[in-house]
């Protein structure tokens, strides 16, 4: 009777474990050695080091969509926020084997700022292998709607007789608003540490605080700026671009208000591991590449109030060297460098 | 007016099978999220926002809205049951609702909690439909300061929870508070109390913590009791009898607006606004001391006010396009897939899809109800699985769901420790409520606190200086000499009828 | 004498003036960052650290009012049944790593069931099964949550 119950039991065994193996859709990893033509051979992970429904989050989730199928294996998105984005970083890149099977989708914020305003930083551009830039985000000023400004050349000459009064809503010391802000007020000869920044937890949380009228000026992507201006509760007064948003037209851009030099923005794009094998990094890039002229991808890139912008590897390293520097050297002079 | 008339419409839209099917997916998954301890409705949406690309926009909010309110249905279940709570927002069920478990009345207090979470949610959303513009822009009123005054009003919940020990109480507050310090400051972007170690400067994750303190520390509470079963008695009545809905009325009413008005603010939880209800409950009753013990009102009033935030937050969702809480980040985030921009443009242009999507919500918390009533006894009966499997796979539950929400190894040692100091806690009777509220409170008080501070360029009076702040602070002051009263009057009543001592 | 003062509720005292005590360094190595004494990110932690000081101060020379039960700590069977059981799930978190998700879970089951719940190792092995699975549908086919299995494909 033993036996029965025995061989009855080990069948159920192994028939569950056959079943579950055969509803997994991921199959055993090949021998790393075989050459980028297999890649990918299983689920890739795309690490997003900052929360969901934000803007790398959404860009990183268009990539993910596009690639799995084009590659047919599922490109799934997985959230390690925290610390600036350094957390997630950091899993992607170190902790992470370097085989191709984890990507990094990053920004300026994580990258270059944070090595710009940090002398001791726990990640530098040197442990990333930089393979594409995805997109961009142009960056906005915004004020409460009833503000007395009516336009940004207004503003900024209020700003630099006050600037004491002025209060600033900031994601992290050295974030991407902390930037914007420093570069534009270096431009106008204002001491960046005479104004007041208010720290705040996400970018609908500076526009909160601004539309509400408990800080002046928020800076920040005009995607993430997008619903509170729609429904008029604040005002955008430029947008820092080369021509004006397609998103709003009616706002000028800081050159035609007459303030030149003004070239911060946000990017997102993807990196891997140094020591990740040269021809996966490859074949990234070519396929971005490629994605980057697709339509329905862009369709998502505008949905999102994102523009695209591709890079392959070696500008985007190149281009994210340059910033670090010119980044590194403004927060320097404006003492965000801690 | 002319929204009601919307919202018939899109009530005829809901009941179509295809949109029913995705309501009644949505609460169910909602709720299955909320049980399970870890998970939560945040990486539940944020699973589904692929779906997005299959499912037409109203399909796919409508779903995604379900599994946010119907989390709040799921959590209060095993936290009565078995002491865990499967969302940070049942942690207040547990206090009364678990007693009453104990004693046979399990079905009761689910039976409350569901009634109760129907209510609130139905409350909610005709505030929601009524209210919805003005609601919005007041909300935006509220700055860093008032933000601040408000949690110190939900700190004064501890003065009237102290048992005999104040300093312990105290301690665990103060604890619970450094627990959420760590991390990267807010202000200077630096690491604090990482001592070097990468993973501590990501924090702790609140819910890895929350399910270490309650699931892990209950099975090894079990163990140690030697429990066969979780239950004590046979579950004698299924259900809430009449004097049981009568005493739970007006909690669930306070519970509801309470959760509503407070739920309007961006950043107020659906967790602080159930321990408040569970403090106004305890103040106003006239017996504070049955608190505790198995309390009804500690339940409906919790329950009522997580399901009525839930509700409350979709005002500044829709109207402002400013997500109150992390799920609702992810329905902005779908919404935003979808082209649809939140906000006065959203009723104006899409009028149609708001109130489908309202209508569907209506639906959906009355699916809820009618699943939930006589599930009841199907889930009085998980307290009869032999202790020898439930508390294994309590246990292996508790580490993936810690897992889950980061996708961090580190967030399941931390809970698999704090499941042991949980443990250490009870045996030394060290309150862990005092630990819990300041480790939820910690870090949005600090941050309005900074961010007041920074605003007024390091002026304290900003506090008085603000209108809404100082009413606050007003209250405050007469909230606390209330409590301190109060205290000091159960205490004595506690002294005369049992001899013995407050606990909670 | 010197038992009566080493109570449990003193070295919690204890312990909480040495996090005080910590939280206090914690602030002033902070303090070069902040911008103004009170905002800061040394503020809280200084403040909390104070606070904490005293609280356990109070604690520590707080006159034990009644005769309080002693609570006990379980001894025996008990206590290696629980010992074992948070041993199992530290080296769960181990073999995760390792072997990845299914036979980890499983394997932590089969032992976890057979000590607490005292069954035959048939009968953990099946329920096991039957539950690793079940989690494994939930968590990983459903949610998609990414577990570290480098080796094994599941």
């Amino acid at each position: 009777m033993k036996k029965f119950y025995s061989a009855i039991f080990s069948t159920l065994l192994l028939l569950m474990v056959f079943l579950t193996g055969c509803s997994n859709d991921t199959k055993t990893a090949s021998v790393s050695e075989k050459k980028a033509d297999s890649y990918p051979t299983r689920q890739i992970e795309l690490v997003v080091p900052f929360a969901a429904g934000g803007g790398v989050d959404l860009a990183a989730r268009a990539v993910a969509e596009h690639l799995s199928k084009e590659w047919g294996q599922p490109v799934v998105v997985t959230n390690k926020p925290g610390g600036g984005g350094i957390i997630g970083a950091q899993y992607a890149l170190k902790e992470a084997k370097a085989d191709g099977y984890t990507v990094l989708v990053n920004n300026n914020s994580a990258t270059t700022m944070y090595e710009a305003g940090n002398s001791n930083p726990i990640l530098t551009a040197k442990d990333n292998k930089f393979t594409s830039r995805v997109a961009e985000g142009t960056l906005a000023y915004a004020v409460k709607s009833d503000a007395q400004w009516k336009s940004f050349k207004e503003f900024t000459e209020w700003v630099k007789k006050n600037p004491e009064k002025l209060t600033w809503a900031s994601v992290g010391p050295a974030g991407f608003s902390a930037f914007g802000v420093a570069e534009w007020l270096d431009s106008i000869g204002v001491d960046y540490k005479k104004t007041n920044m208010v720290s705040s937890e996400g970018a609908s949380d500076s526009a909160a605080k601004v539309a509400g009228g408990h800080v002046v000026l928020a800076v920040h992507t005009v995607g993430e700026l997008y619903s509170l201006a729609e429904s008029g509760k604040i005002k955008l007064l430029a947008v820092q671009s080369s021509e004006r948003s397609p998103i709003f037209p009616e706002v000028p851009t800081v050159e035609e208000e007459g303030y030149k030099g003004l070239t911060v923005k946000w990017w997102a794009g993807l990196s891997f591991a140094a020591g990740t094998p040269d021809d996966i990094v490859k074949k990234w890039d070519s396929a971005i590449a490629k994605m980057e002229k697709d339509e329905q991808f862009l369709k998502e890139i505008e949905k999102i109030k994102l523009e695209p912008s591709y890079l392959n590897s070696k500008d985007f390293t190149k281009a994210v060297k340059e910033e670090t520097e010119k980044y590194t050297q403004l927060a320097k002079t404006t003492g965000i460098r801690k | 007016m002319e929204s009601i008339m919307y919202l018939l419409h899109g009530l005829t839209e809901v009941l179509t099978p295809f949109n029913l099917l995705i309501v009644v997916l949505g609460s169910l998954l909602g709720t299955l999220v909320g049980v399970l301890p870890g998970l939560g409705p945040t990486s539940a949406i944020a699973i589904l926002l692929p779906m997005t690309t299959i499912l037409d926009p109203a399909q796919g909010i409508m779903m995604m809205a379900g599994i946010y309110y119907g989390s709040m249905y799921g959590g209060s279940t095993t936290a009565i049951l078995m002491n865990i709570p499967g969302e940070a927002s049942s942690v207040p069920t547990t206090l009364d609702g678990y007693p009453m478990a104990k004693l046979g009345r399990g079905g009761a207090a689910l039976g409350v909690a569901a009634i109760g979470s129907f209510i609130a949610g139905i409350i909610g959303l005709i505030g929601l439909v009524l209210f919805a513009p003005i609601l919005a822009d007041q909300a935006l009123k509220f700055g860093p300061p008032e933000y601040f005054t408000l949690m110190l009003i939900a700190l004064l919940i501890l003065f009237n929870l102290t048992g005999y020990s104040f300093a312990k109480s105290m301690i665990m507050g103060l604890f619970g508070f450094l627990i959420s310090l760590v991390g990267i400051g807010i202000s200077s972007g630096m690491p604090r109390f990482n001592f070097g170690v990468g993973a501590l400067t990501g924090g702790f994750e609140m819910i890895s913590v929350i399910i270490g303190l309650f699931a892990i520390t209950e099975v090894l509470k079990g163990l140690e009791e030697k429990r066969v079963s979780i239950k004590h008695e046979k579950i004698k009545n299924a259900y809430p009898n009449k004097a049981d809905m009568k005493m739970s009325l007006f909690p669930i009413l306070r519970g509801s607006l309470l959760g509503f008005i407070l739920g309007i603010l961006p950043g107020v939880s659906a967790t602080i606004t159930s321990f408040l209800s569970y403090d106004l409950e305890k103040k106003v009753s006239k017996n504070p001391e049955k608190f505790g013990k198995g309390a009804i009102e500690g339940v409906a009033g919790p329950e009522s006010a997580n399901n009525a935030t839930s509700s409350g937050g979709f005002i500044p969702l829709l109207a402002l396009g400013i997500p109150a809480s992390p799920p609702l980040a992810i329905l902005l985030a779908a919404l935003m897939i979808y082209g649809l921009t939140p906000g006065p443009v959203l009723f104006e242009q899409n009028s149609q899809l708001v109130w489908t999507v309202i209508a569907s919500m209506f639906v959906g918390n009355i699916i809820l109800l009618i699943l939930n009533l006589p599930l009841i006894g199907l889930w009085a009966k998980l307290t009869e699985v032999p202790f020898g499997i439930l508390g294994p796979l309590i246990l292996m539950v508790s580490v993936l769901g810690a897992y889950s929400v980061r996708n961090s190894m580190f967030d399941v040692i931390v809970a698999i420790i704090f499941g042991i100091l949980g443990y250490l806690f009870h045996k030394y009777q060290w309150p862990i409520i005092p630990f819990v509220l300041c480790l939820v409170l910690g870090p949005k008080m600090e941050s309005s606190f900074i961010q007041s501070l920074e605003i007024s360029s390091g002026n304290l009076l900003i506090f008085f200086q603000r209108p809404i702040s100082l009413t606050l602070l007003l209250l405050a002051g007469v909230l606390m000499i209330i409590s301190i009263f109060l205290m000091k009057r159960t205490k004595k009543r506690i002294m005369q009828e049992t001899g013995g001592q407050m606990e909670f | 004498m010197q038992i009566k003062f080493i109570s449990p509720d003193r070295i919690g005292a204890i312990i909480s003036i040495i996090l005080g005590c910590l939280s206090i360094v914690e602030s002033i190595r902070l303090y070069p960052y902040g911008n103004k004494i009170l905002t800061g990110d040394h503020t809280f932690p200084g403040l909390i650290g104070v606070l904490l000081v005293i609280a356990g101060g109070i604690l520590l020379f707080e006159r034990t009012s009644k005769e309080k039960t002693k609570p006990v700590l379980p001894r025996g069977r008990t206590a290696f049944i629980m010992i074992v059981s948070i041993g199992s799930l530290f080296i769960y978190c181990l073999l995760i790593e390792y072997i990845g998700y299914f036979f980890s879970t499983m394997i932590t089951f089969i032992y976890m069931i057979k000590i607490i719940g005292n069954y035959r190792w048939i009968f953990s092995i099946l329920i096991s099964v039957v539950l690793t699975t079940a989690l494994y549908l939930l968590f990983i086919v459903l949610l998609k949550t990414p577990f570290p299995s480098n080796n094994l494909p599941f």
